[in-house]
């Protein structure tokens, strides 16, 4: 790890309102351009993780004020967290819970204008976005007539629209067939950006990426290149 | 088409000119049809028959089959039937007919009767009307096209969310029914072992389960709507304003409704 990291989570563990541990003292840098591959079995706090890389969960308040979440060094705290929500999209598992939206174009520019972009802005970015997923034309169309295949493409659509330099998505293959497995894998693999990918297809982590991270009942038990699995 | 897909969604595909004119314009005459019709009193029954007329002329230039509208308006029946069915039986009134039944307490009197004729006519030809601007415009538009007259944006995202999970609702519900269909058996002996307060349990149960999945998934699109940078404020792209020829024209059919409405309740 040569370069700086991007994303850093220091001895973060997070315990949920029900008392159950999710997260015990995980930590995880990743570098620009990296593509983590975190995997683990159910349970095991992947989801947790995830949705802590844009403070949609946050650990408490720590005493000596060190925040547990930096994104390209800035600290995850009150101030910060709108604009680390633009940085790291969060591509959630279930597409129909990301997509709430009556139309796909709706649903592109729901992030854009969240960040306050002007009208053109916002046109253009849906278009680039659904471009990049090879999603062009569906502006107009609606989730409910979309395959799984399509509704996770534009799901991940609706997070790149924000331009952000890291992703964190939550099993993106589960429950694709072979074919939108393949058309996902090559997306996944053209984009630029910084990725951590929870997921179970150990396949797809031996094709896209070069670091695999094995978390165990809310701890980091494997952190090392793809070649461990 | 999925089977929830084609409940919900009544929009009737088309081409004409009531298809392709503006849903804003469309919605504002529907509801000025609908209120012309209940200001006008049912003895001004040759009014009321203008407005049938009226109603169907825009059926048959949207090219809508007939039947369509009126089964679609026949959903809204049983509502207005409970309103309906108390209406005969009024104190005031002349007795036309005593009905055999709780001491001769049923009495049938032409005001009564009259007013059944009232809430009949008026419900069916509103009901007629907002079926067929269902039938001619897309829901999304229907939508849009109140936010552009005003109905606040809280309002119209709760029913925009509404409409685009009812979709996965209705499919969650059928997956539930049939998980349970399928192990709905008949023991080989014939005999339904299961009672009705069983099968009740078990269909309230089904709803409990629903109804504790859609709170999860409430939290989960709360948590993605989030992550998107979402605060509170719903923002939306800058609708475009409504044509000045679309609002001539409707100004005009508005106009008309309204001096009919005033000649109604003048003359009659």
């Amino acid at each position: 790890m040569g370069e700086l990291p991007v994303l850093e989570v220091i001895d973060l563990s997070y315990t949920y309102p029900d008392g159950q541990r999710a997260l015990r003292g995980v930590d995880l840098h990743v570098a620009a351009g990296e593509k983590v591959g975190l995997v683990g079995d159910n349970g095991a706090g992947k989801s947790t993780l995830l949705l802590h890389l844009n403070g949609i969960l946050r650990a408490p308040e720590r005493a000596h004020g060190q925040a547990a979440v930096r994104v390209a060094g800035q600290p995850l705290n009150d101030k910060t967290v709108r604009a680390i929500r633009a940085q790291v999209g969060l591509v959630f598992q279930y597409p129909d819970d990301q997509l709430f939206s009556p139309t796909v174009f709706d649903d592109v520019a729901f992030g854009p204008l969240n960040m306050g972009l002007a009208e053109a802005e916002v046109r253009e970015r849906v278009a680039w976005a659904l471009q990049q997923v090879g999603a062009h034309g569906y502006e107009h169309r609606m989730p409910q007539h979309l395959s799984l295949g399509e509704k996770k493409r534009v799901a991940i659509a609706t997070v790149l629209a924000m331009r952000p330099a890291i992703l964190a998505l939550d099993e993106p293959s589960a429950g694709l067939d072979p074919g939108g497995r393949r058309a996902l894998l090559a997306l996944l693999s053209s984009l630029p950006q910084t990725m951590v990918i929870a997921t179970h297809d150990l396949a797809m982590v031996r094709a896209l990426c070069s670091r695999v991270v094995v978390l165990e009942a809310g701890s980091v038990v494997v952190d090392g290149p793809v070649a461990v699995l | 088409m999925s089977v929830s897909e084609r409940l919900l969604s009544p929009y009737h595909d088309g081409t004409s000119a009531v298809h392709r004119s503006d849903a804003a314009i469309k919605l504002a005459l529907t509801l000025a049809y609908v209120l012309a019709v209940n200001a006008t009193p049912v003895r001004a029954w040759p009014i009321h028959l203008g407005y049938a007329v009226l109603g169907t002329a825009v059926i048959a230039l949207a090219r809508l089959p007939l039947e369509r509208v009126l089964r679609r308006a026949l959903l809204a029946a049983p509502f207005v039937l409970m309103a309906v069915l108390g209406a005969p039986f009024v104190r005031e009134g002349r007795p036309i007919l005593t009905l055999p039944l709780l001491d001769g307490r049923l009495v049938l009197t032409d005001v009564g009767l009259s007013r059944l004729a009232n809430v009949a006519v008026k419900s069916w030809l509103s009901l007629c009307a907002v079926v067929t601007l269902t039938l001619t415009t897309p829901f999304l538009e229907i939508v849009r096209a109140s936010q552009r007259l005003g109905l606040p944006t809280v309002l119209s995202a709760t029913i925009l969310l509404m409409y685009r999970y009812l979709f996965v609702l209705a499919d969650e519900a059928q997956r539930l029914m049939r998980a349970r269909d399928a192990r709905t058996g008949e023991a080989p002996a014939g005999s339904r072992g299961a009672s009705l307060f069983w099968r009740a349990t078990i269909t309230g149960r089904l709803i409990g389960t629903l109804f504790l999945r859609t709170v999860e998934r409430g939290e989960r699109i709360y948590q993605a709507m989030l992550a998107r940078g979402y605060d509170g404020a719903i923002r939306s792209l800058t609708a475009e304003p409504v044509g000045w020829r679309a609002i001539s024209g409707s100004i005009a059919l508005a106009l008309l409704l309204v001096v009919l409405t005033l000649f109604a309740n003048l003359h009659w």
